[in-house]
């Protein structure tokens, strides 16, 4: 295969797969931004909520880690309209399964990293004369998110990835758009190829980007 | 009633109802002594300084600071102590485990409380922490992170943080335990120091030389109970209970042999 021509190629479908990457990127920054807060919550209310919220938070959490995100994705799509016998809009299903996902994942992420904070350290506040005011702002929050920061940008390599299922319900992602001209073309390798390499890409650099704040943060305190 | 600088009355702490750690405690100690608290382990030294810390929730018996009590058992209710947070906010304490707040660095460690909790200025807070390593010799560690720092280094500084709030009494919980053994006499040399100062101080330590050095007086604790309290020259020399002396004979035969 001549590369120059595989390129020339691509080239003639960077737009389409630019408009993929876009709406792979708002997908996965809107789960994003739902998923960690609601994370967030979930975690703090399986530490400390009301026992009848615990076991609704834990029920949660299991079955969006316990399932395949392309079940997830269906049901939100499919089986959820029918039931509530209206429609949510494709978008609105999509942007909702990814969210709850990762709610569920990033939840746990969150309650590892607040658990990690040792009974010594709130005796430490306690000796120092820190009411809870001072204690959960200046001493708990800080060190939960630091230490929570490496598995939550694993958190978000793993959506940016399962965000391609999207492509299966229509919503035209990265994948779908790779796919679409794949078979438009018939010529799967060039494109294919491609649209994995930019995947590849983004992802790697997170990756990256987390073994170097652990080594040069986390190390650096011994968190 | 008593006039005692701390006056601990009838204090029993137990863990989960049955298991008692301190059975009915009573110990008065005066401004300016030097308690240390020597005894096996799981006898309760530990749980004794986190109760007059008011770390742990007593079942009886109540603490005082200055004739102010300020740690009282609920006769009703086993749950609720009565606290008097500003009194308690009087003692300091270390730990074993430095326990600094790792994201912060050693400045930081030290200014959170006198500007968080108690109001003080940044400026000021850092002029009377950067003063006070100097002092320590650590005023070139202050923009470190205590990951950073060596054991007895990390020590110093906890020693430095509970230091800055002027406390009226400090306790120490064998805080040189976990350190290597060429760093424990920086951070004994500090005690030492305070003690010149006439700091009120209760110590919990297995270092018995350095115990006979500090104290003003030495309890020995056993079962939850004070077995016996004398000074250091007598409890070291010439114990009155069997029970001191048999202890006493284990660990100075096992500290000279290591
Ligand atoms: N949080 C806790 N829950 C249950 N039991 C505890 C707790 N803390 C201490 N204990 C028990 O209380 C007893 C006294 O513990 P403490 O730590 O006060 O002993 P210590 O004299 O300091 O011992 P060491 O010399 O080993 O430090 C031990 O039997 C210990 O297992
Ligand atoms: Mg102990």
């Amino acid at each position: 295969m001549n590369i120059t021509a595989a390129l020339g190629f691509l080239w003639d479908y960077r737009l389409a797969l630019f408009i993929g990457l876009g709406n792979t990127l708002y997908f996965t920054a809107v789960g994003l931004a739902f998923g960690l807060a609601l994370g967030f919550l979930v975690s703090v209310v399986r530490q400390v909520g009301h026992p009848v919220l615990k076991v609704i938070a834990t029920v949660y959490v299991e079955i969006f880690r316990g399932t395949p995100v392309l079940i997830q994705l269906f049901w939100f799509f499919f089986c959820l309209p029918a039931l509530l016998g209206m429609e949510l809009g494709n978008v609105f299903s999509t942007v909702l399964t990814l969210s709850l996902y990762m709610g569920a994942i990033s939840s746990e992420s969150f309650r590892a990293a607040l658990k990690a904070i040792g009974s010594e350290q709130r005796d430490a506040c306690v000796a120092l004369g820190l009411p809870a005011r001072v204690s959960v702002p200046y001493v708990i929050l800080p060190q939960t998110v630091m230490r929570a920061v490496p598995t939550l940008l694993s958190n978000c390599v793993t959506l940016f990835k399962e965000s391609a299922l999207v492509s299966a319900v229509g919503m035209a992602d990265l994948m779908y758009q790779g796919q679409m001209i794949a078979d438009a073309t018939a010529r799967p390798i060039e494109i294919l190829t491609a649209t994995a390499l930019i995947y590849f890409v983004i992802a790697f650099s997170v990756t990256r980007t987390v073994t170097f704040y652990e080594r040069s943060y986390l190390s650096r305190m011994r968190l | 009633m008593s006039s005692s600088f701390l006056n601990v009355q009838g204090l029993r702490k137990s863990f989960g109802g049955h298991l008692v750690v301190l059975d009915d405690i009573n110990f008065q100690m005066e401004a300016g002594e030097r308690v240390v608290v020597i005894g096996p382990s799981g006898s309760g030294k530990s749980t004794l300084l986190r109760c007059v810390m008011g770390l742990e929730k007593i079942d009886h018996g109540r603490i005082e600071l200055e004739g102010v009590r300020y740690i009282e058992a609920n006769p009703k209710s086993h749950k609720d102590n009565f606290v008097d947070i500003p009194v308690r906010n009087k003692v300091g304490m270390v730990f074993q485990h430095y326990t600094l707040f790792p994201h912060l660095t050693v400045l930081g460690n030290l200014i959170l409380a006198p500007m968080r909790a108690r109001g003080e200025s940044r400026s000021s807070a850092t002029q009377r922490a950067m003063q006070l390593l100097g002092r320590l010799g650590l005023e070139s560690k202050a923009g470190a992170f205590p990951g950073m720092l060596s054991g007895g280094q990390k020590q110093r500084v906890a020693i430095a943080r509970a230091l800055l709030l002027d406390p009226k009494i400090m306790l120490f919980d064998e805080v040189t335990s976990a350190l290597d053994p060429e760093l424990v006499t920086e951070v004994e040399g500090l005690m030492l120091e305070l003690a010149e100062q006439k700091m009120s101080m209760m110590i919990v330590t297995h270092d018995m030389w350095f115990a006979k050095r500090i104290a003003t007086r030495v309890i020995f604790s056993a079962d939850g109970r004070i077995i016996e309290d004398a000074p250091p020259s007598t409890m070291f020399t010439n114990p009155r209970e069997p029970r001191t002396a048999d202890f006493l004979k284990k660990v100075l035969h096992v500290e000279t042999i290591s």
